[in-house]
């Protein structure tokens, strides 16, 4: 166990010694199954404690994160990582908060845009895609990887602004080769990391509303968070990190029962895969969405497009790629009951998508008991269709706590 | 006769009391009643199902009103474990502006704030027997008043008045179509209040205890019964407190994903 992880440990029971403090957290416990033959695709157990402490102006706060993944248990060790046993400070800060400003300083993660598990804007934390988007559909704060940051935000008469300087390179997690979630265009070869010595990210927001929309203008300068591979001619992977320069619009407006919202991003300086080797271009993406809250129902639906102003020679993929996401969500709270659907979609010269049907109860107070159904479709090539082999229903007990 | 006598006379004194009180400025003067310049109080909403289960929600609540007479609101979730730390950031406007509120939900699971649509108040708030209709803003415009009598309501003398909607069908934002409100006629505050749904009395709620803090009329403990569906939420406040001095820029995007305080 690390040293920090202790530490934080500590200052979340310390920190809620305070007056102003709280707490909260969970524990879960899941069995998986998988679909095809009913095979035991292992357990997964997950805690969580996260803390906030306050002091006149000055704050603190933290999540402390441990995970136990049997399926995990007899994967090579130079594969595995921490995969079967894991224990970390995912979110370590501290800050000061004044009347109109904020300064927050650590290990922590940051939400730009307006779309939800399309990342248009959202620039600052890539994901831990090791168990691909499964352990985070509910949840995304845990799947997002923390890194450390200033952000420092200001609010004025009516514009809101936030600077953001990110200080160590912040990499999408991906998993190893062997393991049931790896992608399968990544070779089990040996990787050439050439990663810059001192990488910084840079961003900046502004925020206001407009009649009744709200509306939030985005610049970065930076790292892409994906690492780019080439294959070399003696076959090893040379692996690098390239830039990113992006400006972007984020809008949400009510309209009766419903919110539009979407977001555009410019890439300026966006770095694609080839053949040959990472190419930077330039590309447009966009997302739009509709919202949807009345009497217990909620209705998600999403469209993204990424298109590329020109396609460089030896692309992988495609120069437009679309994505979609349809969500329901129903609750009875008298019955304590709850149901869900979600299906995400990409398409890119193949179709694919990911699909999951939920029903829960609430079997005592802050206890849920949920069961899921997950499916992958598609072709091999595509982001969701590569992991069929891995549709399965799951079982999840979780009991929450706060103070 | 002489047992007819005084009913007799109490109909003619309600009839005479009737015409002498007007329900519209009655209604407004409980809409418009003074609660000083910003509140702070912590709220549970203790709800009993019909099968016996207990579901209990914390909130931390301030409120500030400001001169053009919009008034921010900003709740913080505590409880259940759930949702602790989601917040909600509300500015409601006058209700001469005819403008619907704005809010903003911030959720601590995807670290960001969201529109969020409030054209309907029927719905349940937090899934509790209140809706957001019963929470928020009085908007005396909804229905037509008539002030039906004299009565005691929680040991307190009160105005009886019905409201109905212009159309007697449902009114479309709250989803009741008849009201029987009793207000305490010396503190302007609803005491007692019967909801309908066509000829169906649906939910009744009633103050069970009041306090006044710094000179503020404060109800701390008040009972929604939902008679259609079985099972009652309590509404306990405790820790109220006034004309605390709360910044504007406190009610902001920025403080709502700050957690809570």
């Amino acid at each position: 166990m690390r040293l920090s992880t202790l530490l934080l440990a500590g200052c979340l029971v310390a920190g809620h010694a305070l007056a102003d403090s709280s707490v909260k957290g969970h524990v879960s416990a899941r069995q998986d199954w998988l679909r095809a033959d009913g095979e035991d695709a292992g357990q997964w157990l997950e805690g969580a404690l996260e803390g906030q402490a306050r002091h006149e102006d000055w704050e603190a706060g933290g999540l402390l994160l441990g995970r136990y993944r049997s399926a995990y248990r007899h994967t090579q060790p130079e594969n595995a990582g921490d995969l079967e046993r894991e224990l970390r400070a995912h979110e370590a800060w501290v800050g000061w908060q004044g009347e109109s400003s904020r300064l927050r300083m650590g290990r922590q993660q940051l939400t730009w845009g307006q779309g939800d598990y399309f990342r248009v804007l959202d620039v600052f934390n890539p994901l831990d895609l090791r168990e691909f988007l499964l352990p985070y559909l509910d949840d995304f704060a845990l799947g997002r990887v923390t890194r450390e940051m200033a952000i420092f935000d200001h609010q004025g008469e009516t514009l809101e602004q936030q600077w953001v300087i990110g200080v160590d390179r912040a990499r999408t997690k991906l998993a190893p080769a062997g393991t049931p979630f790896a992608m399968a265009a990544l070779p089990p070869l040996s990787v050439i990391d050439n990663e810059p010595e001192h990488p910084v990210d840079i961003g900046w927001r502004g925020r206001f509303q407009l009649g009744d929309t709200d509306l939030a203008l985005h610049a970065f300068e930076g790292w892409h968070p994906d690492t780019f591979y080439q294959l070399n001619s003696n076959f090893t992977l040379s692996a690098s990190a390239e830039r990113r320069r992006l400006i972007g619009v984020a809008f949400a407006r009510p309209m009766g029962d419903w919110v539009l919202r979407g977001d555009l991003a410019r890439g300026l300086r966006e770095p694609v895969a080839t053949l040959t080797g990472p190419e930077t271009v330039r590309q447009t993406q966009a997302l739009l969405g509709l919202d949807y809250a009345v009497n217990d129902w909620t209705w998600n639906l999403q469209a993204s497009v990424r298109a590329l102003d020109d396609a460089p020679a030896g692309l992988i993929g495609r120069s437009t790629a679309w994505d979609g996401s349809l969500g329901l969500r129903k609750e009875w709270p008298r019955l304590r009951l709850g149901a869900d659907a979600l299906v995400l979609t990409h398409q890119e010269g193949n179709d694919g998508a990911l699909w999951r049907l939920g029903l829960w109860r609430e079997v005592w107070t802050n206890t849920r008991l949920r069961l899921s159904a997950i499916g992958f479709d598609g072709q091999a090539q595509n982001q969701y269709g590569q992991f069929d082999a891995q549709d399965r229903v799951q079982l999840e007990l979780r009991h929450s706590f706060s103070h | 006769m002489r047992r007819l006598l005084p009913l007799l006379a109490g109909l003619l004194a309600s009839a005479s009391f009737a015409a002498s009180v007007d329900p519209v400025a009655l209604m407004q003067s409980v809409r418009d009643r003074d609660l000083g310049q910003d509140r702070q109080s912590e709220v549970s909403l203790v709800q009993t199902l019909p099968d016996g289960f207990v579901r209990k929600r914390e909130l931390k609540f301030l409120e500030k009103d400001s001169k053009d007479g919009e008034r921010h609101s900003l709740l913080y979730f505590i409880a259940p474990a759930d949702t602790a730390g989601t917040g909600l950031l509300m500015t409601s406007y006058s209700e001469a502006k005819g403008r619907e509120d704005d809010q903003w939900l911030y959720l601590p699971a995807l670290r960001k704030s969201k529109r969020v649509a409030t054209n309907s108040k029927e719905g349940p708030f937090l899934g509790t027997d209140f809706s957001f209709a019963d929470i928020e803003r009085l908007r005396v415009a909804d229905y037509r008043y008539k002030v039906i009598g004299d009565v005691t309501s929680q040991g307190r003398p009160c105005y009886r008045l019905e409201a109905n909607t212009p159309d007697g069908l449902e009114n479309p934002r709250t989803g009741y179509s008849r009201l029987v409100i009793d207000i305490d006629r010396e503190r302007n505050i609803i005491l007692h209040q019967d909801f309908y749904r066509g000829a169906q009395k649906i939910k009744t709620f009633d103050v069970k205890k009041m306090e006044q803090v710094q000179g503020f009329w404060t109800v701390t403990d008040a009972v929604m019964t939902n008679l259609a569906e079985g099972g009652q939420t309590q509404f306990l406040t405790r820790g109220a407190r006034y004309n605390l001095g709360l910044a504007d820029k406190l009610f902001s995007q920025m403080t709502l994903s700050s957690g809570l305080r």
